[in-house]
């Protein structure tokens, strides 16, 4: 058969298609699932279910490195205030001892 | 029971309101959704949440709106939902059986669909065509179904996928080629 023939008479196989009438009881069953509150089935995105995982994994790993490793700021003022201590003077230092008297 | 009534009947939660607009609009809306779903059990599912979601939404609905163009929104919606919800079950069932080679479990792929309002002879090109309007993307899916099944006009289908004519009728350009594409490599594998 020829191909172009093919195709056409193949798209044009739904030209004049009838309606479908659903099932005679589906009205029913739309009622009864209304009067027992159900709502429609939702279908939750598989991108906000992956969002929301990301999102918990990020959140878990920040949390984690801010308890485990000190922050480079804390670590200045820390290196900072360990300077700064060897200016304070000492009780025991034997020279001060000698000023003072 | 006209239009108005209907709608003004819905908002006040009256069940016979609802039978009325479901015996105006259950052809519609299941033709429709059997064209993109291809299986009359999913097909009447997804009716059933149309319906159920029109009554538990009608408060949304604007009067100066065409409620035809709104449930046909919502029926559009609904099936293409439950076509992205199949493909993910099924892209997880064969991620599945990679991880569980033991358990045997075969991939059952779903038989050629029939529509049932098709002439005896034509069943088997249909069943061709409805396979090649699977392939085609959701919005070329959409404008072919609304136009070429439901015979709706290209203004209706613009206001339902909420684009322009001249946007309608490139997807549906578009759509007749990717159909042709298919079906010129179906030829070639039948022939």
């Amino acid at each position: 058969m020829d191909k172009e023939k093919w195709i056409n008479e193949t798209l044009e196989s739904i030209n004049g298609i009838k309606k479908a009438e659903p099932n005679p009881f589906l009205f029913s069953k739309i009622l009864s699932r209304i009067k027992s509150g159900d709502k429609t089935t939702a279908f939750i995105p598989v991108r906000k279910i992956a969002f929301g995982l990301a999102s918990m994994v990020l959140l878990a790993f920040i949390n984690i490195a801010v308890l485990f490793y000190p922050t480079s700021s804390q670590q200045t003022i820390e290196s900072g205030n360990t300077s700064a201590s060897s200016f304070i003077p000492s009780q025991s230092n034997p020279y001060l001892e000698i000023l003072i008297k | 029971m006209n239009l108005e009534s209907i709608i003004s009947g819905l908002k006040r939660g009256d069940q016979k309101a609802l039978e009325s607009l479901y015996n105006l609009f259950k052809e519609k809306v299941y033709n429709t959704t059997l064209s993109y779903v291809q299986n009359q059990q999913d097909a009447e599912e997804i009716t059933q949440d149309v319906f159920i979601e029109v009554f538990n939404s009608i408060d949304k609905f604007k009067s100066e709106a065409n409620i035809s163009t709104w449930i046909y929104r919502i029926t559009v919606n609904k099936s293409l939902d439950f076509i992205r919800y199949t493909k993910r079950k099924k892209r997880f069932s064969i991620v599945k059986s990679i991880f569980n080679l033991q358990s045997g479990e075969l991939e059952i792929d779903q038989p050629d669909f029939i529509h049932p309002g098709i002439e005896i002879e034509l069943k088997e090109r249909s069943a061709i065509l409805f396979k090649a309007i699977d392939q085609l993307p959701e919005n070329q899916k959409t404008s072919f179904i609304l136009s070429k099944i439901e015979g709706l006009s290209y203004a209706e289908i613009s206001e339902i996928m909420k684009t322009s004519v001249s946007s309608v009728e490139s997807l549906l350009f578009r759509a007749k080629h990717n159909l042709r594409k298919y079906l010129n490599d179906k030829y070639n594998e039948l022939f």
